[in-house]
């Protein structure tokens, strides 16, 4: 019987850690296998939103539970174990698309002169319980408008608006201040909607 | 042509729709002051423009999280065994290492 899907993350690396309990190679190993079937499917996803390519984001899922594997030993429990994992996922991910030699482009200003009044405030169209195929169509624009966003904005939205850690917990991820998460994610979220906007102006010009 | 204290006016309009615009994410996070959240809450009843702003950056950060779920991120079967497949033999490498 697996009591394993019942303990908390903590009590998990715990038992891997070999701290409690009086598992063996083998009970620790299944505790391990607890914790990549609870994150295996959000490290794959988050992975492949950074970078864009199904085989990476399966190297990197593959080497961040080995990074973790070796490494969990030595994890103090200073933070979750959920932002330890993360901050491994994305170094990971970051270090492959910087290898990678894509270019990444910048923001042309770092904040944009976008003035409410002058218009182009009208994604609230689909508000409410709409069409479940222009909702469909408006996730794709948001989809590719994220792909566009430079790494360390989209970074910084996917952990904390999709992935939903928190601004503290996002700072520790990435080891900066939490205004830098603050002004890069509000940063991010006036493009995105900047994008959504334009498609939802293009969709009623058609 | 504007009076004076019109045109007063439309530039302390102007000047807080700006400041009201660096605020939203914060306001949309439960992170702003007391004093700010009154400000821009009082701003955003008298400004439709940013109202309608405010809602559509929030229905925006309300979207995002639904990419979570979306069909062309999830991990394929396949992914799945092949990452058991490589963590034994990896792991268990580790292991005999240390033996």
């Amino acid at each position: 019987m697996n009591r394993n899907n019942k303990l908390t993350d903590t009590e998990l690396v715990a038992k891997v850690q070999g701290s409690v309990g009086d598992a063996g190679d083998v009970g620790d190993y299944e505790a391990f296998e607890e914790l990549v079937k609870r994150y295996e499917r959000r490290i794959y996803g988050h992975s492949l939103r950074l970078l864009g390519n199904k085989e990476d984001a399966e190297d990197v899922l593959q080497e961040t539970f080995l990074n973790v594997f070796r490494a969990i030993k030595n994890f103090r429990g200073d933070s979750s174990f959920s932002t330890w994992i993360y901050r491994i996922a994305t170094n990971n991910a970051l270090m492959k698309l910087r290898k990678s030699g894509r270019v990444e482009v910048e923001f042309d200003d770092e904040f944009p002169n976008i003035d409410p009044a002058k218009g182009g405030a009208t994604v609230s169209y689909i508000e409410g319980p709409g069409d479940a195929l222009i909702e469909k169509e408006v996730l794709a624009e948001l989809d590719k408008a994220v792909k566009k966003l430079p790494e360390k904005y989209r970074t910084i939205f996917l952990l904390r608006d999709v992935e939903e850690f928190s601004t503290t917990e996002t700072a520790e991820i990435l080891d900066i201040t939490e205004s830098a998460v603050k002004s890069r994610l509000h940063r991010a979220r006036l493009s995105l909607r900047e994008g959504l906007s334009k498609f939802k102006e293009g969709a009623v010009g058609n | 042509m504007m009076s004076k204290s019109e045109m007063s006016k439309s530039e302390i309009n102007h000047c807080n729709c700006k400041k009201v615009l660096e605020l939203l994410s914060a306001y949309i996070d439960s992170e702003l002051s007391n004093d700010e959240k009154r400000m821009l809450d009082k701003h955003i009843l008298q400004c439709q423009p940013c109202k309608v702003y405010l809602e559509s950056l929030n229905y925006t950060v309300r979207l995002s999280v639904r990419l979570e779920k979306q069909e062309s991120y999830q991990m394929p079967k396949d992914v799945r065994v092949k990452l058991r497949t490589f963590l034994k033999e990896k792991c268990q490498c580790d292991k005999d290492e240390e033996r």
